[in-house]
């Protein structure tokens, strides 16, 4: 009985500090935010909430515009999983091969994500232009003028360019998620089964692949709550335009809260993410869990 | 045999290269604007600057101090990726090692934090700012870039963690190990190529953030840099050729500092779970 | 393991460091100071000396530009002299930026004493929390301080329509809309300067016929197709055009439809350019001061951008009124205060006395003169002649001069804040295609989906 209650004891001490951050910036936002989802409030100290009860999530759910945002983020998840996934776990194999400048490559790859969304916003629009851009540049020299359009402002197909260009910023920081996951299979397992006589590709599947779960999973979860958060690169690359038909439920949360000043829409926009989010996330966890090998 | 193994790499370094080109093209094209100005960049984006014009360059470091935000960044930077590492060693330890229900239940709990989206947080953190007095103030900031990283290295340094065998505990505890020495002196280690990967995204991150700099930061002395590049973006105008310049001059130290990191990570790889 | 131990403690032993104080950080550059942090610490109840007060603005805090690097000296100024007061700044040059701090500082109990806003429908939320001083009895007790403000430029410090009977700040930035055009390409095609719309449509026409390109409305930035509304409707209809602002006259009317119609017709035949929700305003101003276009209508207050462009030492550009629908209406347009200060009046009494006299200070005439000189920009408050240093804005102060009617963008006068942005958005969809109707339907849509 001893032995248990020093271990809970030793386990609180040392979540101390992580469950302190937690409480203080994630928790209390988040209780402050499910009141506030349903009052009605515009954003101005010492002024009441209004209570009106599920208002606000009725109106969420049946506004047409969040359906819409809904879509686009869908669409980054289709995205991440079947675009990104393929792109890093490929990066990282190559990274973590036998070819030479490993380390050169390793570094170029995660560019994109220290560069900075404002960067690569701007970068990206300079070459997506449709009038001076490379884009249309390279197409007019293969004689190919009428693909070009104004990608950025034609719906559906900006959403697209997006993701697309999500997934090329982020192709590094998942290529090191996945690095520090096949890094860890023992040289001893991967060498046994050369020996074995297994090739390059069943290595793959029988060795590496199984024992990266854990980084899937992670992967899985941060993607799956990225793509629903997402605001930052749609922000920057179409503002959500035009006329919101590239919104996302991230850009909503921060129009209605800022722009149209209805902070109880805008909580519960958030609390609707935070329970897709949480759900799928427990899914995640429990589908991709990894046997130890010990 | 040969010719298709030799294929292979061909194809591979092939691949490499395009991948390399792909994201090298936006930092080529950030060195040749910040020698441009604005009607220059507008119309020749892609051609070698008329003349290798440091200008650009003077007015980001004279007129937005660029030296003084890239070494406040420098700062917030590292002390955001060493408190992160610190937090998540800590708390992924009772998460790897005790098998206590109300642990794995405050797994949730951190799901939850990498899920909250940014803008609803934003209000109440200020407002808890402006009462404990904290604006302008780097340890709050830190604070809450540790918050929101902690998550996601607690799911990656326990992950590595977990993979790491349980004799090597049984081992360490015969030998007379406590729970801090365990943590510290003997798993730490093992873990280091995931520390490394963790302190590179901490570090990335709080070098770029700018929401919460932006809320929480008013006094232009402590500006990071995504803060300071904004001075640039005048009134429904942008001077490029400067925000050029910065990206080029803020992104030095940035690469250093991963390819510092990044080294821990290449010794790390060959200590296997199984350590001699 | 021992270097991350080592690495560990000093991050531990540096965080404690930084904890006790905020300005550590050397001085690596002689970047301009602001308002000194030293004395931030010093204030509140402890030192009972100096008053210190926030003051928000849309400037730059490391003074990189004219109007930032002006006000910054200036502002060091009030802060040596021996009033007592100290004056801290938040600033930030973005306008989206700068709002959502200002909502969240507002949200969190933090509002600033002395604030920038626009007027309008948010003010008015201001107004009925309670959070804006009502500076009726300051202007009575200093008459010559309320006469300083040009009489037509009090409107967003008026709001008896909604029964508020005070004045509730004091203007600054004032503007008007005027279009600027290319006298070259003009003459080249024997062109007169068009005074009407159906006048510079006929000037599009035949420039297009001559392969010169007539607008390059850069609508990324969609208040430029939402300046152009409001321009056509107050053209066309005079003061009635702000029934159309706060919906009296709905946005699906015969009237509202006629505009969208003038913007779609112009559009369509290719007057405003090609793909134009790719580039913004900086792109447009760039194309007209390197002459790749004819024309632009632009706020006086942004005629600072022509400046060593290529068209303007040429001596090719210049200003006249925005042309008008009906000929009565010539001389009207949009335009008025564009900024203006208020005071916080969720502040103690010694706050608001230090706002006050912070005020007199910025709206004083040394201030707005030496302001008016480094910007070449014209103010709400009355100065003296100032030399300008081109005669783009001795042109433009003319036209100012000659103005006959004033009416803010139209959707200041909603009482939903967010007015702006549904119409402003909703107009962007002319570029996919749009028709009036379309457009009606998509504004009156936007209201009720927030309702």
């Amino acid at each position: 009985m001893r032995h248990k209650l020093r271990d809970h004891m030793i386990s609180l001490l040392f979540l101390l500090p992580a469950l302190t951050l937690l409480m203080i910036f994630v928790l209390y936002p988040t209780l402050s935010t499910i009141k506030l989802s349903f009052h009605s409030w515009k954003g101005i100290y010492g002024v009441p909430q209004k209570f009106v009860g599920f208002s606000n999530y009725v109106k969420v759910l049946t506004s047409d515009t969040f359906w819409n945002a809904m879509l686009n983020s869908f669409y980054f998840m289709m995205g991440t999983f079947f675009i990104l996934m393929p792109l890093s776990f490929g990066l990282a194999l190559l990274v973590t091969s036998r070819l030479r400048y490993t380390g050169f490559m390793k570094t170029m790859y995660y560019l994109p994500v220290m560069l900075g969304t404002t960067t690569v916003a701007l970068m990206w629009k300079c070459i997506l232009d449709p009038n001076a851009g490379i884009l249309a540049g390279i197409l007019n020299s293969m004689g190919l003028e009428e693909y070009i359009m104004d990608w950025l402002n034609t719906p559906t197909v900006n959403v697209w360019v997006t993701v697309l260009i999500n997934e090329w910023k982020f192709a590094g920081y998942n290529m090191l998620i996945f690095v520090a996951g096949i890094t860890s299979i023992p040289e001893i397992t991967v060498e046994a089964a050369m020996i074995d006589g297994c090739n390059y590709w069943q290595r793959l599947r029988y060795i590496v692949l199984p024992l990266c779960k854990n980084s899937f999973k992670i992967f899985a979860i941060l993607g799956i709550t990225g793509c629903l958060k997402v605001f930052d690169i749609i922000w920057a690359m179409t503002g959500g335009g035009p006329n919101d038909v590239s919104s996302t439920p991230g850009v909503m949360i921060y129009q209605f809260a800022y722009t149209y000043k209805k902070y109880g829409r805008s909580a519960a926009i958030a609390v609707l993410l935070l329970i897709m989010g949480v759900t799928l996330s427990m899914v995640c966890n429990r589908v991709l869990k990894q046997e130890n090998i010990y | 045999m040969d010719k298709r193994a030799k294929a292979g790499k061909g194809a591979s370094y092939f691949l490499a290269l395009i991948w390399i080109a792909a994201t090298t093209a936006p930092l080529i094209l950030a060195v040749l604007s910040s020698f441009k100005d604005n009607a220059e960049i507008y119309l020749h984006p892609w051609q070698l600057p008329k003349s290798w014009d440091v200008s650009n360059y003077i007015r980001a470091i004279r007129d937005v101090g660029a030296l003084q935000a890239i070494g406040n960044t420098l700062l917030v930077s590292f002390l955001t990726a060493g408190g992160v590492l610190l937090v998540a060693l800590l708390a992924s330890y009772p998460m790897s090692r005790k098998n206590l229900r109300w642990v794995r239940a405050s797994y949730t709990l951190f799901v939850l934090a990498v899920m909250i989206p940014i803008h609803t947080t934003l209000i109440p953190i200020s407002s808890l700012a402006s009462t404990w007095k904290a604006k302008n103030q780097y340890w709050y900031l830190i604070c809450v870039y540790i918050a929101f990283n902690m998550a996601q290295s607690i799911f990656l340094v326990s992950g590595s963690m977990n993979g790491i065998s349980r004799e090597i505990d049984d081992a360490a505890i015969i030998d007379g190990c406590g729970d801090f020495r365990l943590l510290f002196r003997i798993l730490t280690p093992i873990c280091k190529p995931i520390l490394a990967t963790e302190a590179i995204f901490a570090f990335v991150y709080a070098y770029g953030e700018l929401i919460f700099s932006l809320t929480l930061i008013s006094d232009s002395k402590m500006f990071t840099v995504s803060r300071a590049i904004l001075s640039f973006y005048g009134d429904g105008d942008m001077a490029l050729g400067p925000i050029f310049a910065f990206i080029v001059l803020s992104t030095i130290p940035s690469v250093l500092v991963y390819i510092l990191f990044h080294n821990q990570i290449q010794k790390g790889v060959m200590n296997g779970a199984i350590k001699g | 393991m021992k270097k991350m131990v080592a690495l560990l403690l000093a991050a531990v032993m540096a965080c404690s460091v930084t904890a006790c104080g905020s300005k550590d950080t050397p001085a690596e550059t002689d970047s301009p100071s602001t308002a000194a942090p030293e004395a931030e610490k010093e204030t509140g109840s402890a030192s009972g000396d100096q008053v210190v007060i926030t003051f928000a603005s849309r400037e730059d805090p490391t003074g990189s530009d004219a109007a930032s690097a002006y006000q910054m000296k200036m502002i060091e100024k009030f802060n040596e002299m021996d009033n007592g007061i100290h004056v801290d700044l938040v600033w930030n040059t973005l306008e989206a930026d700068y709002l959502d701090r200002l909502a969240t500082d507002i949200a969190s109990g933090d509002c600033p004493n002395v604030f920038l806003e626009y007027g309008g429908s948010r003010v008015l939320d201001y107004l009925d929390a309670g959070l804006i001083l009502d500076m009726t009895p300051y202007y009575e007790e200093d008459p010559d301080w309320y006469d300083s403000v040009y009489e037509a430029m009090w409107t967003p410090c008026l709001f008896e329509e909604y029964g508020y009977e005070g004045i509730y700040g004091i203007p600054y930035d004032t503007y008007e809309v005027v279009l600027v055009y290319n006298s070259a390409y003009l003459e080249q095609c024997n062109l007169e300067v068009p005074r009407t719309w159906e006048e510079l449509m006929h000037c599009c026409k035949v420039l297009k016929e001559n392969h010169i390109q007539p607008f390059m409305v850069g609508e990324k930035d969609s208040y430029r197709l939402g300046h152009l509304f409001s321009n056509l409707a107050i053209t066309s209809y005079g003061e009635d055009a702000i029934k159309i602002g706060n919906r009296e006259t709905g946005y699906d009317s015969e009237e509202a439809k006629a505009i969208y119609q003038m913007i779609i017709d112009a559009y369509e035949a290719g007057y405003f350019g090609d793909n134009i929700l790719s580039y913004g305003a900086s792109e447009e101003r760039v194309y007209t001061g390197s002459g790749e276009c004819a024309f632009t209508w632009d706020l006086t207050s942004r005629l600072y951008w022509l400046e060593d462009s290529q068209e303007l030492n040429a001596g090719n550009l210049h200003v006249t009124h925005f042309p008008a629908v009906r000929e009565e209406y010539y001389g009207w347009c949009q335009g008025g205060a564009s900024r203006a200060f208020y005071i916080s009046a969720q502040a103690s009494e010694e706050e608001i006395a230090a706002s006050v006299e912070f005020l007199k200070y910025y709206t004083s005439q040394e201030f707005v003169a030496g302001l008016s000189k480094a910007v070449n920009s014209i103010y709400s408050i009355k100065v003296d002649d100032v030399e300008f240093s081109s005669y783009i804005y001795d042109e433009a102060v003319q036209v100012v001069n000659e103005n006959k009617g004033l009416v803010s963008e139209l959707q200041n006068y909603d009482s939903e804040a967010a007015g702006l942005t549904i119409v402003r958005d909703a107009l962007q969809s002319i570029v996919l295609g749009a028709t009036a109707e379309d457009l009606a339907n998509t504004i009156v849509e936007g209201y009720e989906d927030i309702e």
